[in-house]
């Protein structure tokens, strides 16, 4: 049995219906499609520089690593290794260098290892901003 | 046959760009529709759609499946609108209570049927412009696109029980307006 709220319902829906939705203007849809295409196009653009910059990332911090690891071990070895084949004037200054970084902190206690380490992050820190600005320029560039 | 949304929602997913053509297509009218009662601005509607139809496009990934595709694009698209007016104060026009009377469906619809189809459309916009913006999209979604409460709260982040109620006054009020708007009309008639 139809009750009096369901003939009301059935009414203004019927009635309602009666007016068209209203439309976007004509070329809406490709409109669109316009803009997602170019969002496509800007966004693989970027994952492209972000890959080229990933690869740069690695290679950066394996050239720190290995600077790193070679202060390190220019200053902890007795220089054996490089008696011969190293001017032995510069091999002073590695390690000035290194103590008078040491010397910039006397009250902290860090092994040097760990001040190598330390240089080796600050060195990636400055390199990323670095990459971050060239990034942010070509962006720019692309977008326009 | 028409495909349902599904269909070219994995074949966007599946990096077929035109698929998503179908759904701007089948969903434009609705979102501009909702957009443009909102907002109550041509241009700003039909901008606030395009960003809406982009950003579903780059979220299409994160759409679970949960509820149909209308009614998660007719939320964001109701989100976006209105956090775009958050300030603006809505008012709703007055509607005439002194001509309440207890009128039947049939009745009601006796009347209407009297009048021409343009007639019943001109009537049927007065009423709607009438509404404010929330009201008209409950109508909206309700008549229009059928949406059950379910869905509407969903969209509009209503509870489901809020949304009844609001209806139930809502269909109260349409038809003592219809009734109204009959006897102006006729009134206009009749001079």
């Amino acid at each position: 049995m139809i009750n009096n709220r369901d003939k009301s319902e059935d009414f203004l829906k019927d009635f309602i219906q009666k007016l068209d939705l209203e439309s976007p203007s004509d070329g809406f849809t490709s409109r669109v499609m316009n803009k997602i295409e170019n969002e496509v196009a800007e966004q693989s653009l970027q994952m492209n520089i972000y890959r080229k910059l990933r690869s740069w990332y690695i290679a950066i911090f394996s050239a720190i690593a290995a600077i790193a690891y070679t202060v390190y071990y220019f200053i902890h070895s007795n220089l054996q290794f490089f008696i011969g084949d190293y001017d032995l004037m510069i091999i002073p200054v590695f390690k000035k260098l290194f103590l008078s970084f040491k010397e910039l902190l006397p009250g902290l206690k860090v092994s040097s290892f760990t001040v190598v380490i330390i240089l080796a992050i600050t060195g990636l820190f400055l390199i990323d901003r670095l990459i971050n600005r060239f990034r942010t320029r070509k962006n720019i560039l692309f977008s326009l | 046959m028409d495909q349902d949304d599904n269909f070219y929602i994995d074949k966007v997913l599946k990096n077929d760009l035109n698929a998503y053509s179908v759904l701007v297509d089948r969903h434009k009218d609705m979102v501009y529709s909702i957009a443009v009662k909102i907002l109550k601005n041509e241009e700003d509607a039909e901008e606030l759609a395009q960003d809406v139809f982009v950003k579903a496009y780059q979220s299409l990934k994160f759409f679970k499946r949960e509820s149909k595709f209308s009614t998660w694009l007719y939320r964001i698209v109701y989100n976006s609108a209105i956090s775009k007016t958050r300030k603006k104060q809505y008012k709703t026009a007055d509607l005439d209570y002194s001509i309440v009377e207890n009128y039947s469906a049939d009745e009601i619809k006796e009347d209407v049927e009297r009048l021409s189809d343009e007639e019943q459309k001109k009537i049927v916009n007065t009423i709607l412009e009438k509404l404010n913006p929330e009201e008209s999209i409950l109508i909206t979604l309700f008549y229009f696109d059928e949406k059950t409460t379910k869905d509407i709260s969903i969209i509009t982040g209503l509870s489901q029980s809020n949304v009844k109620v609001r209806l139930h006054r809502l269909r109260k009020r349409l038809l003592i307006e219809v009734q109204s708007q009959i006897k102006k009309s006729n009134k206009e008639i009749f001079k």
